[in-house]
C-alpha cells in the first residue's frame, strides 16, 4: 500500500487534462514546405483545448475529439509567366486629321513574379491514447501523458477551405496587376488547379502533425521536497517531506479510476 | 503601375508628335514639367522639305530603353519629313516613365507640355471610372469609363482580343475636349490628340 | 467498489504515510514536543516552549515535560500495540512515551517515563476548498501501569491535557493528503478506516 493513494474519476481526469492543454499554451512552428508545385513558406500557432477522456486499464488515457486549434499563414512566389500566357495588346491604328494615320506599337505585357500570402484558422479534431509516464525530472516529480503514435487528422474539409481561401489571396494579388482584369478568373483557376486539394493537404498535414506528434500533456507536477506547512514565524519553521516514489496508472472495478500513488518520508 | 500622365510615359503609353517645321530638332529626356534646360541633347530629329498639311506623312518609331539610370533613345538620330510623325515608346517596366522634349531654331515639342499636333495614348489596364485633366490647368478635362469585358468562353475572349485593336480619340482643341466621357473595355487605347494648346499634360484626377 | 465512490476525487494517507508526516512535523517543531517551566525552558524557542510554574501551597513545582519517541499512529483496525486502547470506528490510536523531570522547591530532580496511547479522530480544521486542514481530536487517554486505579484516572486526567496541547497543532493540508495532484472541495471525510485517513470529493 503506498503511503498516499489518490484516485480520479473520468470527469476529474478529463479537468486535469484540460488544465494541462491550457498550461501547454500556444505552440509555435515556422518552415517551408511543397504547395503543389510550388515552394511555400509557412509559420502557423496551435493550441488544444477540450476532448472527454476514457481511462484505460492499465495505463492509458484517451483522449476522445480533443480540439487543435490552428492558425496558419504561409506564402508563395511564382513568376505568373509560367501560370498564363503573356497578353500582347497589338498594334492600334487611328487615323486623326491634323496628324494623319498612325498606329502604336505591339506591347507584350510581362508578368512579374507575384507573391500569394494567404491566412487561415481552424479547428481539427482528432482522438488520441496517451500513455502515463510518471518521472522525475531534475528536482521535480512529473507525471506525463504521452501521446501514442501520430493520430489520423482528417483534413479534406480544411484543405477545400484552404484551397477556397488561396483562391480569394490569388485574385487579391492579381488584381493589382495592370490587364490581368480579363485574365483574372482563369489565372486563378489555373494557380488553383496547379496546387489542388492533394496540393494542399501535402503541406497542412505534415504541419499539423508536427504539433501532435510526440505531445505530450503534463498532469502533475511536484517539487520532491514536498512542502506540507509553510512556515508561521521565527518559532515554527516550514514542514516539508520527501516524494521519494510517484507512480501513476488507471485502475478498473466498478468504474474507471486515474491513481496516482506516492511514497514519502520525513 | 499603370497610372495615366503624358509626362510619365511607361509600358503601354506612347508620346507622338507630328513635325510640320523644317529645322534640326536636337531633344533629350527631360524632368517633366521643367523647361529643357540643361540637356545634353544627345539626340537629333532633323525635318527637311515643305509642309504638306494634305499629304499623309510617315510614321517612324523611337523605343525608349534603359541604359543604366539613363534613358536612351534609339534610333538616336532621324532624317525625316516634314509631316511625318514620330513616335516615342517604351517596354521598360520598372521606371517612373519618360518625358521629352526638344527643339530646333523656329519650333519646339514636349511630352510634358503638348502644344501642336502632338498625340498621347495610354493603354487602360485596371476597371473603374477615371477622371482625367490638364496638369497645366489650362481646362481641358473628362472621365474615362473603363469596364471589365466579359470572357467566360472562348468565343468571348476572342471578342475582346478583337476590340484591343481599336482606340477611342479625344481631340483637344484650345480649353477643350470634344469628348467629356469615353467608355472602353480594359486593355484598350484611348488618344488624347492635341491641335493646339497652350501646353497640355494629360493627367489623372487623384 | 471504485475508490472515489459517489465523488470524484478520493485521497487517502496509510498510516506508514500519517507516520511520516508526524515526524516531519515534530522534527521542525520539535517545541511542541517538548515543554518546561522557566527553571528548564527559560523562554520558548524552536525547541521547546515554555509554559508557566505551578504555585502549589507555597511550593515551586518546576518541570519538563516531552514526548518521546515522536508519535506514531495506528488507524482502525488496531493492531496489537494498541491493544489497551483499540481504535473503533473512525478512530486511531496514538502512541508515544510521556517523560518528565520535576524538581520541587529546587530540590532533588525527580524523572520518569509513562507509556501513552490515545484514543483520537481526524476533523476538519479548516474546510476551505483547497487549501483545507485535517486536525486530530483527542477523546481519551490510558497509561499503562499506574496502581491503584484513581491514582491511574488522576494522572491520565493530566496527561490527556498535554496529549491534546501537543496534536492540538498538527495539521494535514488537503493537498498533501492529494500529494498535490489536485485542490480539493471536501464533500466526504475525513474517515480514519483501513489503515487509512480518508478523504472524497471534487477537483477545485
Amino acid at each position: 500500500m503506498p503511503d498516499i493513494l489518490v484516485a480520479a474519476d473520468e470527469p476529474a481526469a478529463t479537468e486535469l487534462l484540460h488544465d494541462a492543454e491550457a498550461t501547454l499554451g500556444t505552440l509555435s512552428r515556422s518552415g517551408s514546405g511543397s504547395l503543389g508545385p510550388f515552394n511555400a513558406n509557412w509559420s502557423a500557432s496551435a493550441f488544444l483545448a477540450g476532448g472527454t477522456v476514457d481511462l484505460i486499464a492499465p495505463n492509458v488515457i484517451r483522449l476522445a475529439n480533443c480540439e487543435l486549434h490552428y492558425n496558419l499563414h504561409f506564402s508563395f512566389s511564382f513568376d505568373l509567366s509560367n501560370i498564363i500566357p503573356d497578353f500582347c495588346l497589338p498594334q492600334v491604328c487611328i487615323h486623326i486629321p491634323f496628324v494623319g494615320t498612325f498606329c502604336t506599337p505591339t506591347f507584350c505585357v510581362n508578368w512579374p513574379t507575384i507573391t500569394i500570402p494567404v491566412n487561415f484558422s481552424d479547428v481539427v479534431r482528432f482522438t488520441a491514447d496517451f500513455s502515463l509516464n510518471a518521472h522525475l525530472s531534475g528536482p521535480t516529480w512529473l507525471i506525463d501523458a504521452v501521446i501514442v503514435g501520430i493520430p489520423n487528422l482528417q483534413l479534406s474539409v480544411a484543405a477545400a477551405a484552404i484551397l477556397a481561401a488561396l483562391g480569394v489571396a490569388a485574385a487579391a494579388a492579381l488584381a493589382v496587376i495592370p490587364f490581368i482584369g480579363p485574365l483574372l478568373a482563369g489565372a486563378v483557376l489555373a494557380i488553383t488547379a496547379a496546387i489542388g486539394i492533394a496540393g494542399v493537404t501535402g503541406l497542412l498535414g505534415p504541419i499539423l502533425s508536427l504539433f501532435v506528434a510526440g505531445l505530450t500533456f503534463t498532469i502533475y507536477r511536484q517539487p520532491r521536497i514536498f512542502n506540507v506547512l509553510p512556515a508561521s514565524g521565527a518559532l515554527d519553521p516550514a514542514v516539508n517531506i520527501r516524494l521519494d516514489r510517484i507512480a501513476a496508472s488507471v485502475s478498473h472495478t466498478d468504474e474507471d479510476e486515474l491513481l496516482i500513488e506516492a511514497d514519502i518520508s520525513a | 503601375m499603370n497610372t495615366l500622365d503624358s509626362r510619365f510615359c511607361r509600358p503601354g503609353d506612347t508620346f507622338a508628335q507630328r513635325f510640320s517645321e523644317p529645322g534640326n530638332y536636337a531633344y533629350d529626356f527631360n524632368l517633366p514639367g521643367l523647361p529643357p534646360f540643361g540637356h545634353a541633347n544627345r539626340y537629333s530629329i532633323n525635318v527637311k522639305g515643305a509642309f504638306d498639311p494634305n499629304k499623309q506623312g510617315k510614321q517612324h518609331f523611337v523605343t525608349v530603353r534603359r541604359e543604366g539610370t539613363n534613358f536612351v533613345a534609339d534610333p538616336p538620330k532621324l532624317e525625316i519629313e516634314t509631316g511625318d510623325l514620330v513616335l516615342w515608346s517604351t517596354n521598360e517596366v520598372n521606371t517612373s516613365g519618360f518625358s521629352i522634349s526638344g527643339k530646333s531654331e523656329t519650333d519646339s515639342f514636349n511630352s510634358g507640355d503638348m502644344v501642336r499636333n502632338a498625340v498621347y495614348s495610354h493603354a487602360f489596364g485596371s476597371p473603374g471610372e477615371i477622371e482625367w485633366l490638364d496638369a497645366n490647368a489650362h481646362g481641358p478635362a473628362g472621365k474615362i469609363i473603363v469596364k471589365m469585358p466579359k470572357t467566360d468562353s472562348a468565343k468571348d475572349m476572342e471578342a475582346f482580343k478583337e476590340t484591343l485593336a481599336q482606340g477611342a480619340v479625344i481631340i483637344i482643341n484650345g480649353k477643350k475636349a470634344d469628348k467629356t466621357k469615353v467608355e472602353i473595355f480594359v486593355g484598350q487605347t484611348v488618344f488624347f490628340a492635341v491641335e493646339k494648346a497652350e501646353g497640355i499634360a494629360i493627367t489623372e484626377r487623384l | 467498489m471504485s475508490l472515489t465512490q459517489t465523488q470524484h476525487i478520493f485521497g487517502g494517507v496509510h498510516e506508514t504515510g500519517i507516520n511520516d508526516l508526524l515526524r516531519a512535523f515534530f522534527t521542525a517543531r520539535p517545541r511542541y514536543l517538548r515543554y518546561g517551566t522557566p527553571a528548564f525552558v527559560p523562554a520558548t524557542t524552536v525547541a521547546a516552549t515554555s509554559v508557566a510554574a505551578i504555585p502549589f501551597f507555597g511550593l515551586n513545582i518546576q518541570f519538563l515535560i516531552s514526548c518521546d519517541p515522536i508519535p506514531t499512529v495506528d488507524i482502525t483496525p488496531g493492531g496489537a500495540g494498541s491493544a489497551p486502547l483499540m481504535p473503533g470506528t473512525n478512530e486511531f490510536t496514538i502512541r508515544t512515551n510521556l517523560n518528565f523531570t520535576v524538581t520541587i522547591n529546587n530540590g532533588p530532580r525527580i524523572t520518569g517515563s509513562l507509556v501513552v496511547l490515545a484514543l483520537c479522530r481526524p476533523f476538519v480544521a479548516v474546510s476551505t476548498p483547497g487549501t483545507g486542514q485535517i486536525g486530530i481530536t483527542v477523546s481519551r487517554v490510558e497509561i499503562v501501569d499506574i496502581t491503584p486505579d484513581w491514582l491511574e484516572s488522576v494522572v491520565e486526567g493530566l496527561v490527556l491535557g498535554i496529549i491534546q496541547t501537543v496534536v492540538a497543532t498538527v495539521r494535514f493540508p488537503f493537498n498533501t493528503i492529494t500529494a498535490g495532484a489536485f485542490g480539493l472541495i471536501l464533500l466526504a471525510g475525513p474517515t480514519a478506516e483501513t489503515d487509512q485517513i480518508k478523504v472524497r470529493g471534487n477537483a477545485l
